[in-house]
């Protein structure tokens, strides 16, 4: 059985930047760290979230844990209600700089959900 | 005595200012003009201080996750996931003696929540505070209401306790001038494969009884109603929360929009003082 605890444990740590900076250096030892078993290892070396949403283990964190760790999300982010027309999308270009402006919004290309 | 100068129910999700520029127009405009509409009033009122209930996003805690906690210090550090939502990451400003002195009237009024020095902010905190307040100056009082991990607060005791926070900012000796946030939801489902789908007549129906004020309603939403709505649907308990806190004031639907691109269900309400 899935230890979703533990490694929802691991992926709750793996949301600050000591932690990521941890993972990439030595997956295989923070796996030791947080007590990982060869079982619960297994999706982690597959890439894959599912086994670990089907354990119960809860879907944000999941998310963000996945990210980390380069497995194939549950969620899709890229949905849409349609592709713009070409003047629609510099409208909301336009709209979104102006609120980006009056709000001082980091301006580089977001990195994911 | 202290007054609550304005209430204000909102959706908090990444997409709001991350991604400003990807849904339809008339979504995006519906929604801004609403929180920018707000923000003047902020900027005319010059409230002394804002009350935000929201969640706390796996930032805070893992385990123990507590039910119901205030950020008790003289500064927060945040958002944590700043990248993510295009909001500069630093110190916002904390409220320590009004938020203690919350606290304490808190457990003398058989209400427990768990006080924290140090508070990590969120997007859940993070989007409708800098939304409002972009200059950062006004003091936050950030409490962090479990919408997270089961088992959740009922409605019912969060209505509780804003109706409480409201009694408690009237008998404040110094007067202030509070902001009331609720934010949240409104429907929507994050991480799983269902995330983007929005269940609109949840989310109708949920802004009805806040306009009718139908608090019976609204006490009565159970975990697993909420949740057959999605994961995130859960966090209408800091709209609850808002709505005891203005209890005897009209709460105004400003915008709803179902926002496919933001996977989000997103409202913006107002209580008039
Ligand atoms: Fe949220």
């Amino acid at each position: 059985m899935l230890n979703v605890y533990q490694v929802g444990k691991l992926m709750y740590i793996l949301k600050t930047p000591p932690g990521i900076a941890e993972w990439k250096k030595d997956p295989e030892a923070m796996m030791d760290r947080f007590g990982l078993t060869e079982e619960d290892r297994g999706p982690i070396r597959d890439k894959v979230a599912r086994p670990f949403y089907d354990a119960g283990l809860h879907a944000h964190l999941l998310g963000s844990g996945s990210r980390a760790m380069g497995l194939e999300p549950m969620a899709k982010y890229g949905n849409t209600s349609g592709t713009p027309t070409p003047e629609e999308a510099e409208e909301r270009k336009k709209f979104s700089d102006k609120i980006a402006t009056e709000l001082g919004l980091i301006t580089q290309t977001p990195v994911g959900r | 005595m202290g007054q609550i100068v304005l209430g204000v129910g909102t959706s908090h999700s990444p997409g709001q200012t991350s991604q400003i520029d990807r849904p339809p127009l008339k979504q995006v405009e519906n929604c801004w003009n609403a929180w920018m509409k707000i923000r003047s009033a902020v900027q005319t009122l010059k409230p002394d201080l804002i009350v935000e209930f929201s969640n706390d996003h796996w930032c805070n805690y893992y385990d123990p996750y507590p039910p119901l906690a205030i950020g008790v210090g003289a500064s927060h550090y945040g958002p944590v996931d700043g990248d993510m939502i295009k909001i500069p990451k630093g110190q916002i400003p904390g409220h320590a003696d009004f938020a203690m002195s919350l606290l304490k009237a808190a457990y003398e009024n058989g209400f427990d929540p768990v006080p924290q020095q140090n508070t990590l902010i969120d997007h859940g905190h993070a989007i409708p505070y800098h939304t409002f307040n972009p200059e950062h100056n006004i003091p936050l009082v950030p409490i962090l209401i479990n919408a997270i991990t089961e088992p959740m607060p009922t409605t019912r005791r969060l209505y509780q306790f804003g109706n409480f926070v409201r009694t408690f900012i009237n008998s404040r000796p110094k007067g202030e001038r509070v902001m009331i946030i609720g934010a949240g939801g409104i429907a929507h489902d994050v991480g799983t494969p269902r995330s983007g789908w929005i269940d609109t007549d949840f989310d109708h129906e949920f802004l009805e009884n806040l306009e009718h004020d139908r608090v019976e309603n609204i006490n009565a939403y159970t975990s697993e109603r909420m949740g057959k709505s999605g994961n995130g649907a859960h966090e209408i308990r800091s709209w609850v929360a808002a709505m005891g806190a203005m209890k005897g004031t009209k709460a105004k639907v400003l915008a709803y929009e179902p926002v496919v691109e933001w996977i989000t269900g997103t409202g913006v309400v107002v209580w008039e003082a």
